[in-house]
């Protein structure tokens, strides 16, 4: 089967302000060497702390900000900075969509609700009067839990939770095929993020969508998730399915981040891994492997030769020295 | 043990233009013992960060003090006067926020930031103590080099180091109760980590701490008290274990089963339909119960009194009558 998108060896660096005139050309590495697929009906965690490069990505994917090398398929077409010529260009940006975490910052705060779900439908051509895609809009507003009569107010009158269930109906206008999810429910009190979970998996089955779900929550994505990609530094550190998160058959920054996961249990947790000190700046990066200056288990090997994905089992690939591959 | 404070069936509310008064908090009633910390969860809107603002006496204009009392060592803070209070704020009482980026003075040294707090409340201390008594908190937050670390700005300190300077500022006058408002929320996981391990250890060594967050991870792993927030009601309190593994009120258990955890199964999350009510549609009787699937008609019209549910548990839910 033909993965829906495929990203290989997708870099993007930001160039840093010269201080001196003579100086060496620096480069912030937000994003390097990135290569995974995802398959139609199939949901694509990434989980990273910030500055992992997770946002960048799914910008660099979408053509957000210009990608500095490697490439970008959908559906076996590259896609790549979106050059495709306008119709192309047109039809992906309703076919790749995008929900943000801040439903209160994406949404124009002078626009009616119905208004901004109604004008990327006639401007993507999927509604030809204003009449059909009220029609439709009221329809969706239904399908996500909310009244028809919402269309009329102002996003000052709903909660948080009510306005990420606008964007992401705003999303659903323009009958996407991929959506990319960052940091969606993050900013939500749990009960209602567990409502929005919900409605996620929900929509995944009513249109066939396939999700990249970007989060710092580890829980969070690998609930929605069935393959997860951990990030540290611009780089993948690990590619695995959801439920090959934990052990020692990990990469040891997974087994850190799960460990320092709070469990809201009262049972007593095994020992715990603390990570020294924070992410390096991205403009330096360690030499060697990426995590080898904060990992327990780093070697003199570590520090001077960077690792290479490794597959370690059935879709499970971990940049490790120390992995064990697959027989 | 020694109860370090206690709320005792505290309400407040707001004064809105016209002069009427809305209720926000509503009877609540809990005890932070010394050396062990309290967490008081809910979601937004609950009235959590008014609980510790009260304690404080740091309420914003138009907030009204309805009732009941604040005891800090036996004494009520609400018939303090301004001087008295100014004296217990950073000194026996004092409070971490939840963004160190906008709590710290860009302009001033770290060093210069924490001693003034200590100057403040023991103008004897002459400059070299001064400076050691703040090497040694930097150090006892766990601050690598706090010799060179101590002359720098706030903008050389990453996001997690910056709220281990805001601890450091708010133990270093050794307080008997430190609240610590969302302190690990605007940090990545790695980093809570670390803080949360801090908080643990200083823990043991302090008086009482006041744990004011929403994530019940969080307080699983710094808790032995918790108390469980909604709508300005404290709905249910006990010890972590009482909570955590029997909760009773029906909110709680909503809020329990709505969290993903890292081991969760993949089915639906259970969820709690509706929304929390805003301020000016409480009911009169228990304000969850129209979210409630066991919403009686008494629930709607009277507040549930709060009972006792097991040892160190109580819970304020009609339904517990009938088990």
């Amino acid at each position: 089967m033909e993965p829906i998108l495929k990203v290989e060896g997708l870099t993007k660096l930001f160039p840093v302000k010269k201080q001196k005139l003579l100086e060496e050309r620096r480069f912030v590495h937000a994003v390097e060497d990135v290569s995974f697929e995802v398959y139609q009906g199939g949901t694509l965690g990434i989980v990273g702390e910030s500055g992992s490069g997770k946002s960048t990505l799914a910008r660099a994917i979408l053509a957000l900000t210009p990608v500095t090398s490697g490439s970008v398929f959908y559906q076996g077409e590259d896609i790549t900075n979106f050059r495709v010529g306008a119709a192309g260009k047109r039809r992906l940006r309703s076919e790749l969509q995008m929900v943000f975490q801040d439903p209160y910052a994406s949404l124009n705060p002078r626009m009616k609700i119905g208004e901004a779900i109604v004008e990327p439908m006639l401007i993507n051509g999927q509604a030809k009067t204003r009449a059909e895609a009220r029609e439709k809009a009221c329809h969706l507003l239904e399908t996500v839990g909310l009244r028809p009569e919402v269309y009329d107010r102002f996003p000052y009158e709903f909660s948080g939770g009510q306005r990420q269930r606008i964007g992401i109906v705003r999303a659903l206008s323009v009958n996407p095929k991929l959506l990319f999810c960052d940091e969606s429910v993050s900013a939500l009190d749990v009960s209602v993020q567990a409502q929005i979970l919900n409605l996620f998996n929900e929509l995944k089955e009513r249109f066939h969508l396939t999700y990249v779900f970007i989060g710092h929550d580890l829980a969070v994505i690998r609930y929605i998730s069935d393959q997860i990609l951990v990030m540290y530094l611009g780089k993948i550190m690990e590619i695995a399915p959801y439920d090959q998160l934990f052990g020692e058959h990990t990469h040891p920054y997974t087994q850190a981040l799960v460990s320092a996961v709070p469990e809201p249990s009262t049972a007593g947790r095994s020992q715990r891994i603390l990570l020294e000190g924070d992410i390096p700046s991205p403009v330096n990066p360690p030499r060697g492997c990426r995590f080898c200056n904060r990992c327990f288990q780093a070697e003199e090997i570590c520090r001077q030769e960077e690792p290479q994905m490794i597959k370690t089992g059935e879709r499970h690939w971990i940049r490790c020295h120390f992995a064990k591959p697959a027989h | 043990m020694a109860t370090i404070v206690e709320f005792k069936n505290y309400s407040m509310g707001f004064r809105d233009d016209d002069g009427t008064v809305y209720n926000l908090l509503d009877r609540i009633s809990f005890r932070v013992e010394e050396g062990k910390a309290l967490g008081v969860v809910g979601e937004s809107g609950c009235g959590k960060s008014m609980t510790s603002l009260s304690m404080m006496r740091l309420l914003p204009d138009g907030a009204v003090v309805q009732g009941g009392e604040i005891l800090m060592e036996g004494k009520n803070i609400l018939d303090m006067s301004g001087q008295e209070m100014q004296a217990l704020r950073g000194n026996k009482l004092s409070m971490i926020f939840q963004e160190p980026m906008t709590a710290l003075n860009p302009v001033l040294t770290i060093g210069q930031q924490i001693g003034e707090i200590l100057t403040l409340h023991h103008p004897e201390l002459k400059k070299q103590e001064v400076r050691s008594r703040v090497l040694e908190a930097l150090e006892e937050v766990g601050i690598a080099h706090p010799e060179t670390r101590i002359d720098q700005y706030p903008h050389e300190f990453s996001g997690g180091m910056r709220q281990r300077v805001m601890i450091a500022m708010a133990v270093i006058n050794h307080p008997a109760l430190l609240i610590a408002d969302e302190p690990t929320t605007a940090l990545d996981v790695t980093i809570q980590a670390q803080i949360l391990d801090v908080m643990r250890r200083l823990k043991k060594a302090s008086g009482g701490l006041m744990v004011i967050t929403h994530n019940l991870g969080v307080v699983a792993e710094i808790c032995e008290e918790v108390v469980v927030m909604y709508a300005g009601q404290a709905i249910e309190r006990g010890t972590l274990k009482a909570i955590f593994d029997n909760p009773i009120h029906p909110y709680t258990q909503g809020l329990m089963a709505s969290v993903p955890t890292i081991r969760s199964e993949k089915k639906p999350l259970y969820t709690i339909p509706g929304t929390v009510p805003t301020v000016y549609d409480f009911v009169p009787g228990c304000r969850f119960a129209d979210r409630c699937q066991h919403c009686g008609e008494r629930c709607m019209k009277e507040v549930p009194p709060m009972r006792q549910a097991g040892e160190d548990h109580l819970v304020q839910c009609w339904r517990s009558d009938d088990r």
